[in-house]
């Protein structure tokens, strides 16, 4: 399960990350200048440190070398499986974006058909279960299988989800392989000033 | 299928990824299918390069802050060594949802050749 990467104070802690990646000096990192501006800094590295596939965190360890890269490291952002993911699955795979108005979470999960996936919501917790069916021929078939590394058959993802959603505005759509969920966060009622009354400065008022 | 074929150099575009595929032979020919996700088709490239079948694609990401990252920004690269008896003019490539699916055909009239053992 995703729910340690909502922390309460995930943007406040992103936030900090932006600005020590900033102070660490960007353009020196080949990381930071391979991305789209310099406030991105962050979040990238954030994403390279996190992989889930071992053979993507070598790739991706020796990138780290931005000074402060360690802390990034932090369990407090570690994207580890949870109780309720299950046994190590890691299909589908699953990007996970925050915004202030919004939380996406993109699915990488090729060849299937909507019919065949289920989005569900359980309190905060999102469920997203389906079944992949395998490509590979009858074991008669007098075809030879020479490589057979695609998942198939039953899949079930779950992530954790802040308190601060629209559970009503939930959007998810397919393409390309990928199934793209928008769950927009509550707006907070906007700000409106409040007239302090001053009762002294009536009395004062009064008298002029 | 149009893209550049100048390579980038590594780390550009992130790690490379390795796409699963599941390959399957039969008396037509070979199937190579492959998942990739998130690649529209005018970043994919695919191609022969002597006798090697090279499958590119960008996977380009969304704006915004990463919070978790299971598959990272880069390029999905795999390639394979054709042999003699498949006929790389005779490549079709499809891809629908993620999933590429190429067929290679064998050379005209090339089937399993019977080796003969000499012995006494």
């Amino acid at each position: 399960m995703l729910r340690s990467v909502f922390p309460q104070d995930i943007l406040a802690e992103l936030g900090r990350l932006q600005r020590e990646a900033g102070e660490a000096g960007a353009p020196d990192d080949p990381m930071a200048s391979a991305l789209e501006g310099a406030e991105q800094a962050g979040a990238g590295r954030l994403a390279s440190a996190l992989p889930a596939q071992p053979a993507l965190a070598a790739l991706t360890a020796g990138m780290l070398t931005a000074p402060g890269a360690a802390m990034l490291h932090s369990p407090a952002l570690a994207l580890a499986p949870g109780i309720r993911d299950s046994r190590g699955a890691r299909f589908p795979a699953l990007n996970l974006r925050t915004s202030p108005v919004a939380i996406e979470i993109e699915a990488f999960m090729p060849g299937l058909s909507i019919d065949e996936v289920r989005l569900s919501l359980e309190g905060d917790v999102m469920v997203l279960t389906g079944e992949r069916e395998s490509q590979l021929p009858e074991s008669d078939d007098g075809a030879t299988v020479h490589a057979a590394e695609r998942f198939s058959g039953r899949f079930r993802r779950v992530i954790g989800l802040p308190h601060d959603i629209d559970t009503q505005a939930i959007e998810a759509r397919y393409a390309l392989g990928v199934l793209t969920i928008t769950v927009p966060r509550l707006q907070p009622v906007m700000a409106r000033p409040i007239t302090i009354q001053d009762p002294s400065r009536d009395d004062l008022t009064g008298r002029q | 299928m149009t893209t550049t074929n100048v390579p980038r150099p590594l780390g550009a575009l992130g790690p490379w990824l390795r796409p699963p595929v599941d390959i399957i032979e039969d008396e037509t020919g070979i199937v190579v299918i492959a998942d990739i996700p998130g690649v529209p088709l005018e970043r994919m490239a695919l191609r022969t390069e002597v006798d090697q079948l090279v499958i590119e694609g960008e996977l380009a990401h969304r704006p915004g802050e990463a919070a978790a990252s299971e598959l990272p920004p880069g390029r999905y690269r795999r390639s394979f060594a054709l042999s003699r008896e498949l006929d790389p003019q005779g490549i079709s490539a499809a891809m629908d949802q993620g999933v590429l699916r190429i067929h290679i055909p064998r050379a005209g009239g090339s089937h399993v050749r019977r080796i003969p053992i000499l012995g006494g």
